[in-house]
Formats: C-alpha cells, structure tokens, sequence
C-alpha cells in the first residue's frame, strides 16, 4: 500500500469503525486509571490544597513555610507520573498493536508484557532526547539574549528571533523525523529509537501534514465530545459544582458529588479513548504504508 | 491561465439570496438557533438570579473585589457559564454546517436541494478540519511574522527621526498586506475541498497561485461591501426600535433599563417582539453568511472548472 497522509490520518476513525469493541476498552481503561489515580493521590490532593490555602493565608515567603506545599506537589507526583507512563506506554501500544496486528485483538489490544516495556524504554529515550536538545538550544538562545541585553545591541534582537524561529523548525523536523519510533518498536518487536530516520528520509512533509491533519481531528473529535459533555455536565452539575465542597473530606466530596464525578469520568474516558485513537494510530499506519511500499509486502490491516 | 472576476465573485452572494431568499432564512435560523436555544434557557436562571439580587450593585462590587464572588449564586453562575460554553460550540457547529451549505448552493448553480443544502457528513467535517488547520496555522505564521517585525523593529529603532517612524510605519504596513494577502488564499482552501471532495489544502493553494492580488483586491471589496451593508441596518434598526419604543429618550438609560427589565413580565409583548424580528434577523445573518463564503465558493468554481475530468467536483452529497 502505497502511503498517503490523508488515508494514513484517518487511521484513527478506521481503527474504531474495524473494532468498537477496542473503543470500549479503552475508555474503561482510562476510566479504571482515573479512578484509581482519584483514590490514590485524592487525599494527598485535598491536603495540598489546604497546605496551600494555609501558605496563602499566612502570607509567609520563606522556604521553610513553603515546604509543606513542595511536599505536597511531590506526593502527588510521586503516585502520578509512574502510573501515567506505564498507562501511556500500554495504550500507546495497543493503538500500535490495533493497527499493526489487527489479528491480536483480546481485551481492545490492551496488553502489559515486553511490547510495552519498550514502548516506554523508547518514550522514555525520546523524552531525554528532547529534554537535552531542549535545554542545550534554549541555553544558546539564552547566551545570545543575554549577549543582546549586556551589549546594549537591540539590532542583535532579530537574530534571537530567527533563534527563536530555527529552534522551534528543529523540533518540528526531528519529532517528524521520530516519530515512527514506537510503530517500529512495536512492528519489529525491538527497541529502535533511530530507525524512524530511515522510514522517514524524503517524507517529511506528508508526514507532517498527517501529524498536523490527525492533530486538528483530535481538536475537532475534542469539540464534538464536548457537545455531549456540556449537557451531561448541566444534568448533573459539572465538576464545578465541587468548588461548593471545598474544605470536605473525600468521602463527603464523592457521596454528595458522585453523579458529576461518574459523568465527568465516563465522558472523558471515552474522548480520551477517541482522541488517543485519532492522534496515534496515523504514525502506525504510516510505518505500515511505507514499509509495504519499501518492501511489497502485503499490508496489513 | 484560469482567471475570475472580482465583481461577478463578490456579486455572487446577491445572487444567492436573491435566488435562494428561503434558504438564506433557513441558513440564519440555524445559525441563530444555538444563541436562541441557549438564551431561552437561561431566562428563567436569570430571572432567578436577578430576583435573589445577584445583579445588584452590592454582588457586583462583592464579585469584583472576590470577597465572595456571587455569594450564593455561584452555582447558578456556573450554570450559566456551561450553558454559554454550550452556545459557542453550537454556534461553530452551526457555521460549520451553513458554510458547507453555501458553498454546496453556489457550486451547484440553479439545481434545487430539498434541505437547503444543509447536511452534516464527510464535507463538513473537511470544512471544520482545514477550517481549524486554517486558523491554527493562520495564528502560527501570525506570531511569527509579528517575532520578526519586532526585531526589525528593534534593529531600525537604531536610526534617527523621521526614518525609524518612517520604515515602522512601512513595516507594520507590509506585515499587514502580506497577511491578508496569505488570507485571500486560504480562503479558497474550505470551498476547494467540498469541490474536490479531500482535504484540499495543496489542490486549494494551487488554485489560487496567479490570483493572489485579485483575492486581495475581492477581499477589500467585501469589506467595504459589509460595512455598508452594517450601516444600512444599522439606521434601519435604529429607525424600527424609535418607532417601537413610542416616546422612550435613548439618552435616558434608566428608561431603557425599566424597559429591558420589563419585559420578563410582558411575555406576549416578548414573543411578538422574537416572531416580528427572527425573520429579519435571521435573513441578515444567513446573507452575512453568504457574504464572506459565497465568493469564495464561485472563485474555486471558475478556477477549477476546466480541470482534467480526474478532477471532477464531488458529487454534492
């Protein structure tokens, strides 16, 4: 199959229109995580708040008086950060696995094993990557700003501009260049962080336009789903509602507000479930196209 | 080179409603309907919250210093706020919907359509996606171009008086041409991709290569059209609410404060006010509509038109 990026951005679509059923699973996986993450770090949450209400109240500026908040912040991060990696890793893949092995379909191809190890060994590389190219260039753009600024030279001003305007093509072209690094992960069942720049030699701009067309579907599935939420939220009070509980214990916030909580939950869960769909499944579909054309093997799905 | 008119193209939406003055109605009624649905449900929440006061002088100074922000109305007040989201959404739904829809009545010419060319389906959603790349994409090169024209700007301020006012001036001048003559451009990108039946932005961007300076030009030209149009309706309004206020002074905001706030209690008065102006209102809305879409619809038209037959329009579905 030959690639072209306005077939490969709706893979997402065609995903859920082949199985549903993996639709459904999704969502009831990231409603399973966003009840459990509101059960873990829920308690934490409320004490954070009034750890920073009382912070606030005291009008106290010294590191000491801010060390409760920063407790708070890190107790929080603590439970969230692994359970959301390992949540992104599994998802991620199953997407991959939906389109890449459209044959493996138990459980909305929702798998915790090795595929997933090294989807997030490869999310993880690719984060660090970003992480010290981001800082590195910003660091630069940083020197010359402040060569700029010391120099009293405002003319130098437009060179941090274009500065400014190569870092952000930089990006743009190393994420494209990137980022079928988990599709080959997951077709090749290894760890291959720089193979993307292969696949993608001399493809970057269909490339990009299917990562920017997939990226406004996600916007325009986003808006729709916020069509149905709005009136639930309205039937049920919204999560706004909360704000009246402010200062409760948890069990008091979830027996009185349990109708906005369970809509809330169940709508984004499937939104997220959607929009993940429509956002990955085209980089999948891409690998999948390209490396049918390189090679004439039979496509899949 | 394929060309068009600039004045057959920006006379094409007097065309239309003058052809189709029942779907131009129809067209504004269904852009109208989510800000209709959406206020009728609210009266009755802010008729409940004027009564508990929550309008008074004291909530709003008390919201405006967030002692306590509308007391307790804050509930009512997120209501409020969820139903206002919930306008927003339907009304780019409903411009979604109706800019298909025009652009399906011009490319089809004098065929009749029984729903008013209204649909919801694969064109629509084309239209609300290169709609949003559009205007995403628009704000991008936007933040960019001002980027460079404040560092220019920053080099050139180096220069004495009058020059650096001078070359600022020009400037900010050329920012603003080279930006709506990118827009005139992007225009053509929603009609071309019902016409092609895709996500047409290089078959759009195509069409439109040789005719940048005609689509500024047709640009300018409704512009100039809309505001006239804005002016004539403006008197018109002004002439129709003297005539229905009888001897009420608009200098005197307390008269039309007592007025507004009175009308609640006179729901006869409320709803013959709603069926005598919906019509009007909804015929100026639909033609504002049609103002900015239909030229664009007839330029694609004309410039597409002696395409390979590879390149046959969609069927208007």
């Amino acid at each position: 199959m030959a690639f072209s990026a306005t077939n490969a951005a709706f893979e997402g679509f065609k995903v859920v229109r082949r199985h549903p059923l993996a639709l459904i699973f999704w969502a009831l996986f990231y409603a399973g995580i966003m009840i459990a993450g509101l059960a873990l770090v829920g308690g934490s949450l409320i004490g954070l708040m009034s750890a920073v209400e009382a912070l606030e109240t005291s009008g106290a500026t010294s590191p000491e008086a801010n060390m409760p908040v920063l407790a708070g912040y890190m107790t929080v991060f603590a439970i969230i950060v692994p359970v959301s990696l390992i949540a992104s890793a599994m998802i991620y893949a199953a997407v991959s696995r939906a389109v890449l092995r459209p044959t493996e379909s138990a459980f909305g191809y929702l798998r915790l094993g090795m595929d997933e190890v090294r989807v997030l060994v490869v999310s993880l590389a690719l984060f660090v990557v970003f992480m010290v190219l981001g800082s590195v260039v910003v660091g630069i753009i940083g020197v010359v700003a402040g060569i700029t600024t010391a120099a009293d030279m405002p003319a130098l001003w437009l060179l941090v501009v274009l500065l400014v305007c190569a870092a952000i093509a930089l990006f743009a072209w190393l994420g494209v260049r990137l980022s079928l690094a988990i599709p080959i992960t997951m077709a090749e069942r290894r760890i291959a962080i720089f193979d993307s720049f292969a696949f993608t030699k001399g493809r970057f701009w269909p490339l990009l336009g299917m990562a920017l067309l997939a990226f406004v579907m996600s916007m325009v599935v986003g808006l729709l789903g916020s069509l149905v939420a709005l009136p639930v939220q309205l039937a049920t009070g919204g999560l706004e509602s909360l704000a009246e509980l402010e200062g409760e214990s948890l069990q008091v916030i979830v027996q009185t507000a349990w109708p906005a909580i369970a809509a809330w939950v169940v709508v984004n869960a499937v939104m997220s479930a959607l929009q993940v769909a429509v956002l990955y499944a085209p980089f999948s579909a891409a690998y999948r196209d390209l490396k049918g054309g390189l090679t004439d093997a039979p496509a899949l799905g | 080179m394929k060309t068009f008119s600039i004045t057959d193209a920006a006379t094409e939406p007097f065309r239309l409603v003058g052809r189709r003055p029942l779907a131009t109605i129809v067209w504004g009624l269904v852009m109208l309907a989510p800000s209709l649905l959406v206020i009728g449900a609210m009266i009755p929440l802010l008729s409940e919250m004027a009564a508990s006061g929550a309008f008074s002088v004291e909530a709003l100074v008390a919201a405006e210093s967030d002692a306590m922000p509308f007391g307790e109305n804050m509930a009512s007040m997120m209501q409020f706020q969820l139903w206002s989201n919930l306008a927003q959404l339907l009304g780019l739904l409903s411009l979604v919907i109706v800019t298909a829809a025009i652009i399906r009545a011009v490319h089809a010419g004098r065929k009749g359509d029984g729903a008013f060319f209204l649909r919801i389906g694969m064109a629509e959603l084309q239209v609300a996606v290169v709609g949003l790349a559009v205007g995403i994409g628009f704000f991008i090169v936007v933040l960019i171009v001002i980027l460079l024209a404040v560092g220019i700007g920053f080099a050139i301020w180096q220069l004495g008086d009058p020059w650096r006012w001078l070359l600022c001036i020009a400037l900010g001048l050329t920012v603003f041409l080279g930006l709506m003559l990118l827009w005139g451009r992007l225009s053509l990108l929603a009609p071309a991709s019902i016409r092609y039946g895709t996500f047409a932005f290089e078959e759009g961007w195509k069409l439109g290569r040789g005719q940048t300076r005609k689509l500024f030009g047709l640009w300018l030209i409704l512009l100039l059209i809309a505001l006239m149009v804005g002016i004539v309706f403006m008197i018109l309004f002004l002439v129709v609410m003297l005539t229905v206020g009888g001897g009420m002074q608009a200098s005197n905001p307390e008269a039309i404060e007592a007025w507004i706030t009175g009308l609640p209690q006179q729901p006869a008065l409320l709803a013959g006010l709603v069926v005598v102006l919906l019509i009007p209102m909804a015929w100026l809305q639909g033609f504002s509509q049609t103002l900015f879409t239909a030229p664009y619809a007839h330029v694609v038209l004309r410039l597409a038109e002696t395409d390979a037959p590879d390149e046959r329009p969609a069927e208007l579905h």
